[in-house]
């Protein structure tokens, strides 16, 4: 299964073989990994859902979410340039060596949702993660009923992963709803904020889980739609962000009330997230 | 006394409803430290006394209440941080009712805190003497002598600016508030760099108390934080910690009313008030300058005069004068 | 197993060791340094024994600066075995209670491996102590490698672990003392543990309803003075928050460890701007939900010595107590 993280953190030395700049806006852009050391890319092992920390020495460490599936030969990481560590790392060229840390977190635990129906919720470029799950499930596909997916951006130049959802748009054992916020010249797709277009989709709750990802104006907005539609607290994932260090339950900067994100999450049920301080 | 006038006040002005809440200090169980309190009711004001310890000016907790009415007890230099906060535009005159004390200054915990191995209590007369209550004895000292630095060179013991005085007669003006810096000063340039690398550099450890302690220091991203870009390293480096130190005191020339509270806030007992001291010096000495003395008065770094000197920025005539 | 050291005795052992350890000592009321003949036994030192084990700086990986270089790792390896003589129980209990949170970091642990500590009872409780009402009892000498208990002639040490009697079997300055030396001990141990009783606080804190604490309207009041500044943390011998941080001289570049202080406005917030505890009371309450609520709930113990140091040194005089109590009275 999962390997345990490495606690000594020092990261593994990682070649960026290839390099896509996902958005029209430049500011997104995925990161295409192979782990130098062969013993440590054999035995890397990660859940969808996981994270690592990228290290760009001289500049630091974040999180960031793996955006590729367990089975896929290069770890993706898409990275959206805000920080020290991220602005750094969108100015290295192919080829060159990082640092990798992880995986780190815990995952979905998506042997637990076989026999369900499973709705994907994205919004923006938090869609990363669930690129991973949703990879996943297709690959395991009888394993799982229904999959939905209801994915929403600004403007279509801000889809991630434009190719790959192409080819699920033609797939039919997968409901891919895309959306955007404001009609645009060129987009004949729906339009509308993802909350809305949850609504109008309404995904039914019976025997089903939801995963939600995305900026917290959508998350707000969202979760009342999937509760009306039957959607219990346990079944409603969400993955949480914060500020970390150490990515392994120590340096205590994630800290949401009692839950680390970085060791008991990023990913929370909304269960659980409701006895926890609003801290996020 | 002191603390029935503050708390008669207080209460006063609660009951009539002209402030909200009234800040002012209290005590603690720790006999030479006291404590920011807000109290919101007349019943509360019995909390309330006029602090021999209150190192923190009262201006740092004041910003916490925006948009209250509040009432504030003002020393000198607390009325000082309100009149620049005011000018600076981080108050509203029209939110505050300021109680003015002339102010007697206030007692150093640290120079307390050395007088006996185990202290009980301090009892202050405000006037000339203290006596410092150990288990054993009860021991006299000069209330000068154990005065906190800033108030012993304090030039406003009156607050230039409040809605009422109180009756009480405060200490005389300084006539000497720089000698500190003049002993500083009186080095040669290497023995200054040694003193500030041994005073100060090596004994930070980048708490930052002293600008939290600050009232003045209210940026809402101080730039030893800012990451894109980051000037300033994390760690204990001496370039760094020296960046820190002189930026933070640059940035209060012609703004720091020497309340001394970073001093007091450091752990370390750091005479971080010098480094502001100097630069006030130099305002006074240049522009004739006084922070936070007149609410309507321009800013010393908002205001240019043809006449202003220029000396001070010209390394020939700093050589010709020695300084350098 | 009990021992005796004369007190003339006790610095020239210092220095015997010396020769074989590297030692340090409380050599004044702010702290430790290595023994050079200066030695401050009076009272507790204002910084604890934690920075031997959270240094102020540990380098964890060290590399060229050039895009693509490969880290190399950093470990602590001191030439000679470290004695800390002087740690109060306290502080030693406080490195248990962070341990069970770092036992399995290979930083804090090497630094534990190849440190023997040897404690030293107060004479008497400090002013701001209250470290048995957070449940300490100083003579059990928890986290400590030996214990020594100052008498009238001189030290009674109690060995505490492996490493103590190790330490101790070929120590000739020491005489190993019978049966009635030890009840001595004891008796110390009993009269103190009857003066000083654990506090009913934290048992109500473990019962009541952390939303409930969260949600408390007191934070507010009692956050007022406080400056968010990080004395408290960086004081405390059970703060554990670290930050990481690159630098880089010239080509030479180093990942450091460093103590972070969960009082500052950086600490939760993400690089996008947005932050979860903006607010200083937000950052107020955090500190104190960790130590009394979020830690008490996991461990079963709070993360607090009560060794007072916060409550000494705060300089808005916040007083820890009063936090406990309005947290226990809810």
């Amino acid at each position: 299964m999962v390997a345990a993280p490495k606690k000594d953190m020092i990261p593994y030395p990682a070649r960026i073989e290839r390099t896509v700049v996902e958005t029209e806006d430049g500011l997104l852009k995925s990161f295409y990994l192979r782990l130098l050391d062969e013993e440590a890319s054999r035995e890397f092992s990660h859940r969808p859902g996981q994270f690592a920390m990228l290290s760009v020495l001289g500049k630091g460490e974040c999180p960031i979410g793996i955006a590729s599936a367990p089975s896929e030969k290069l770890l993706m990481f898409t990275v959206f340039r805000t920080g020290l560590v991220t602005d750094a790392l969108h100015r290295l060229p192919e080829g060159t060596i990082i640092g990798l840390r992880g995986p780190l977190g815990n995952g979905y635990p998506l042997e637990k949702f076989k026999g369900k129906n499973v709705v994907l919720i994205a919004g923006g470029f938090a869609v990363t993660t669930l690129r991973a799950t949703l990879v996943y499930l297709l690959e395991h596909r009888a394993d799982y009923g229904e999959i939905t997916m209801i994915y929403g951006a600004r403007n279509p130049g801000l889809l991630l992963y434009k190719p790959e959802l192409e080819a699920w748009k033609k797939r039919d054992d997968l409901k891919l709803y895309l959306t955007i916020d404001r009609e645009a010249p060129g987009w004949d797709g729906l339009v509308g904020f993802v909350p809305q277009i949850t609504e109008q989709v309404a995904p039914s709750g019976e025997n089903a889980v939801a995963l939600v990802c995305g900026p917290p104006i959508m998350i707000k907005f969202t979760l009342p739609v999937l509760e009306k539609c039957g959607f219990k607290p346990e079944d409603i994932y969400l993955s949480l962000e914060n500020r970390m260090r150490c990515g392994l339950g120590l340096c205590h900067h994630c800290n949401v009330g009692p839950f680390l994100v970085c060791k008991d999450g990023p990913v929370i049920t909304l269960a659980e997230l409701k006895k926890l301080p609003p801290e996020y | 006394m002191l603390t029935e006038k503050i708390r008669e006040i207080a209460k006063k002005l609660l009951e009539e409803g002209k402030i909200e809440a009234f800040l002012c200090y209290e005590g603690t169980s720790h006999p030479f430290r006291n404590r920011a309190v807000l109290v919101k009711s007349p019943e509360e004001v019995k909390k309330l006394l006029w602090p021999s310890f209150g190192v923190i000016n009262l201006a740092t907790p004041l910003q916490k209440l925006k948009g209250q009415k509040a009432g504030i007890l003002a020393t000198g230099c607390v009325s000082r941080a309100i009149v620049v906060l005011i000018q600076e535009g981080q108050l509203k005159r029209e939110d505050l009712f300021v109680v003015g004390v002339p102010c007697p200054g206030m007692l150093d915990p640290s120079k307390v805190r050395d007088k006996a191995p185990e202290i009980i209590d301090v009892i202050d007369d405000l006037k000339d003497e203290v006596l410092i209550v150990t288990p054993e004895d009860k021991i006299k000292f000069s209330r000068e002598e154990l005065l906190r630095n800033n108030c012993q060179e304090c030039r406003h013991p009156v607050p230039p600016l409040y809605d009422l005085l109180l009756d009480f007669s405060g200490r005389e003006k300084s006539p000497d508030p720089y000698r500190r810096v003049q002993e500083i000063e009186d080095l040669t340039l290497e023995e200054r760099w040694q003193w500030f690398e041994r005073e100060v550099l090596r004994r930070c450890f980048r708490c930052y108390a002293c600008r939290q302690a600050c009232p003045l220091c209210y940026c809402p991203t101080c730039f030893v934080d800012d990451s894109r870009p980051q000037w300033v390293g994390k760690t204990r480096d001496l370039i760094d910690t020296a960046l820190y130190h002189l930026v933070r005191a640059y940035h209060l020339a012609g703004r720091c009313v020497d309340c001394g509270s970073c001093e007091a806030a450091c752990p370390m007992d750091i005479p971080l008030r010098l480094l502001t001291k100097k630069l006030e010096k130099e305002a006074l000495l240049a522009f004739s300058f006084e922070a936070g003395l007149d609410p309507e008065a321009p800013l010393l770094f908002t205001s240019f005069d043809e006449n202003d000197p220029e000396d001070f920025m010209l390394t020939s005539e700093l050589k010709a004068s020695g300084k350098i | 197993m009990f021992y005796f050291l004369p007190r003339e005795a006790l610095k020239n052992w210092l220095s015997e060791i010396s020769k074989v350890h590297e030692v340090f000592v409380p050599v004044s009321p702010s702290g430790f340094g290595p023994y050079e003949g200066k030695l401050y036994l009076e009272k507790k030192t204002k910084l604890s024994a934690k920075e031997f084990f959270l240094p102020w700086r540990e380098v964890i990986l060290k590399f060229e600066a050039r895009p693509g270089a490969l880290p190399s790792p950093v470990f602590f390896e001191p030439v000679k075995e470290r004695i800390i003589f002087g740690v109060r129980p306290c502080d030693a209990k406080g490195l248990t209670l962070i341990e069970k949170v770092f036992g399995e970091d290979p930083f804090f642990q090497k630094r534990r491996e190849k440190t023997i500590l040897l404690g030293l009872l107060c004479k008497e409780p400090g002013r701001e102590c209250f470290g048995w009402a957070m449940g300490v009892n100083p003579f059990a000498g928890e986290g400590l490698d030996a214990l020594f208990l100052e008498q009238a002639e001189g030290y009674l040490v109690k060995l505490l672990s492996p490493k103590g009697e190790k330490l101790f079997k070929d120590q000739e300055a020491f005489e190993k003392v019978g049966e009635e030396a030890q009840n001595s001990f004891k008796k110390a141990e009993k009269e103190f543990l009857e003066k000083h009783p654990k506090a009913p606080a934290l048992e109500k804190l473990k019962e009541a309803d952390l939303l409930k604490l969260y949600e408390a309207d007191f934070w507010e009041g009692l956050a007022l003075p406080c400056l968010n500044c990080g004395i408290c943390t960086f004081l405390c011998p059970t703060c554990y928050c670290f930050d990481v941080q690159d630098e880089v001289v010239g080509l030479e570049g180093e990942r450091v460890r460093l103590p972070e202080a969960c009082m500052f406005e950086l600490y939760s917030r993400h690089a996008s701007g947005h932050n979860p505890r903006r607010s200083p009371v937000a950052r107020f309450r955090n500190r104190f939900m960790h130590k009394f609520k979020y830690f008490l709930d996991e461990y079963g113990e709070p993360l607090c010595v009560g060794c007072g140091r916060c409550n000494e040194e705060c300089p808005a005089g916040i007083n820890l107590w009063e936090v406990i109590r309005a947290m226990s009275t809810l």
